[in-house]
């Protein structure tokens, strides 16, 4: 079943410069794509345009066959989990604990609940040194493993991951593409965006490139 | 916001001035009428420097909620004169109170559109013209850096609202006090963030030898010219007879 699908999508940030032309593609749960291309052809934008924080300015975006216009903000954010480029962008909380608890604890999980689920993340992501540290005192890595925690907390049905693996040591990111790879056996799809080809071939069956305003498959 | 002005390009010296007298006028009056006078005014000289009210106005609206909650509550806090609006025998809102509340709306309106003059200046010709006027580099610079900080730190508020909702939060339609909370939660970690980054500026700028020299040289040079004056001069003496015909009302 089609999860989400991009319908001759055209993007211009304030009715100029144009980023892309009539992209059009698919994307079923449980597909695993890497979303490549050069600096500046707008592969963040379009990852915000398929979780809805952009509005396009041509074409029509399909969430679960329906206008993804159609659904508020919260809602998408209970179907697809999102990992803003910078990640101290979306941190929030004064701790790292309620970082990750905080989704749960809206979604009806008792504060124990949800602290204990935020502990077995922060554990899993070698984060539990920092349980109690204010996000943003964190390295660039240790916020990049919180904000994946955090959108895994929520076990959405899809993830749209902007270059995670920036300031990620080498065994970090072996341990995120395990992750993946567990996300991907248990059918939660993502979206990679990337310049780590290497890292992209490993975790995704396909590479979407997003050139001159286009964009092409290849099979990894 | 920069280019919203055509023509004539004042000098930022000149725009101070006349943002001044404004600003000094809208504290000073008390009267509504005067206070009224005073905002067709602000809209003259924003006329002078060709701003295009379409985009003035929407900066207004934005303005419009604190706008309407100010003016409910000089209304109810400033009890006096006719009850306009009266629940189980207490006067809620009063004629004397209303206008209260007007008049600050007012002094809003001029100050918000004034800063809109000045808002149009390119930052640094502002710290040029206030270099000119002997204020320290230093402090001069630094109001440089809170003009090109604040659209930084709007955006990383709406990426926090964004950030919430994308966590399954439905921002607009939870109840008013656990909105209060969340906001109040996020704004801690929004101003300590803004804080980390201004230290780490902090250190850019001393790694680029900010005040290794107790003397700086400028590319440009501001020059006031006819028309600077001109709005400088016509900006004082317009303040003092202004304010001479309110005290003689």
């Amino acid at each position: 079943m089609t999860f989400l699908a991009l319908e001759r999508v055209g993007f211009a940030y304030r009715g100029k410069n144009r980023l892309f032309n009539a992209v059009s593609f698919a994307v079923r749960t449980g597909d695993t794509i890497a979303l490549m291309g050069p600096n500046g052809s707008g592969k963040t934008t379009l990852g915000k345009i398929m979780v809805g924080i952009l509005p396009v300015t041509e074409g029509t975006v399909r969430l679960e066959e329906k206008a993804i216009g159609d659904f508020r903000l919260s809602e998408i954010g209970r179907r697809i989990g999102y990992v803003f480029q910078s990640p101290a962008k979306q941190l929030f909380c004064g701790t790292a604990t309620e970082e990750v608890s905080f989704g749960l604890i809206y979604r009806g999980w008792t504060v124990a609940a949800a602290t204990e689920r935020a502990r077995e993340l922060l554990d899993f992501f070698e984060l539990g040194h920092c349980a109690q540290e204010f996000p943003l005192n964190l390295s660039r890595g240790e916020q990049q493993r919180l904000v994946i925690a955090a959108a895994l907390a929520l076990e959405p049905k899809f993830l749209v991951l902007d270059e995670p693996t920036t300031g990620l040591d080498d065994a970090r990111k072996r341990q995120l593409a395990e992750t993946l790879l567990r996300l991907k056996a248990s059918e939660v799809g993502y979206i990679l965006i990337s310049h780590d080809a290497d890292f992209c071939r490993e975790c995704t069956e396909r590479t979407l490139f997003l050139q001159e305003g286009g964009v092409r498959w290849r099979e990894n | 916001m920069a280019g919203e002005l055509a023509a004539p390009k004042f000098d930022p010296r000149a725009r101070l001035a006349a943002v001044a007298v404004l600003s000094t006028l809208a504290i000073a009056i008390k009267d509504v009428a005067w206070l009224a006078g005073l905002v067709a005014v602000t809209f003259l000289l924003l006329s002078l420097g060709r701003f295009d009210p379409g985009r003035v106005l929407p900066r207004l609206r934005r303005f419009g909620p604190l706008f309407l909650a100010l003016l409910v509550v000089q209304s109810i806090f400033a009890p006096a004169g006719r009850p306009l609006l009266t629940v189980a025998g207490i006067a809620l809102v009063t004629m004397h109170g209303l206008i209260a509340g007007i008049s600050i709306v007012l002094r809003l309106v001029i100050i918000v559109l004034s800063a809109a003059f000045i808002g149009s200046t390119d930052p640094m010709e502002l710290v040029l013209g206030l270099v000119k006027l002997r204020v320290p580099y230093e402090i001069a610079f630094m109001v440089l850096l809170a003009i090109r900080f604040l659209p930084v730190l709007m955006e990383e508020v709406q990426d926090a609202l964004t950030a919430i909702q994308l966590r399954g939060v439905d921002l607009p339609r939870i109840p008013p006090g656990a909105k209060l909370k969340l906001y109040t939660s996020i704004f801690l970690p929004v101003v300590a963030g803004a804080l980390l980054r201004a230290r780490k500026t902090a250190v850019a700028m001393e790694a680029r030898a900010f005040r290794a020299y107790p003397q700086r040289t400028y590319l440009d040079e501001l020059v006031m010219q006819r028309s600077d004056v001109l709005l400088t001069v016509m900006s004082l003496l317009f303040g003092i007879l202004y304010y001479l015909l309110y005290l003689r009302r």
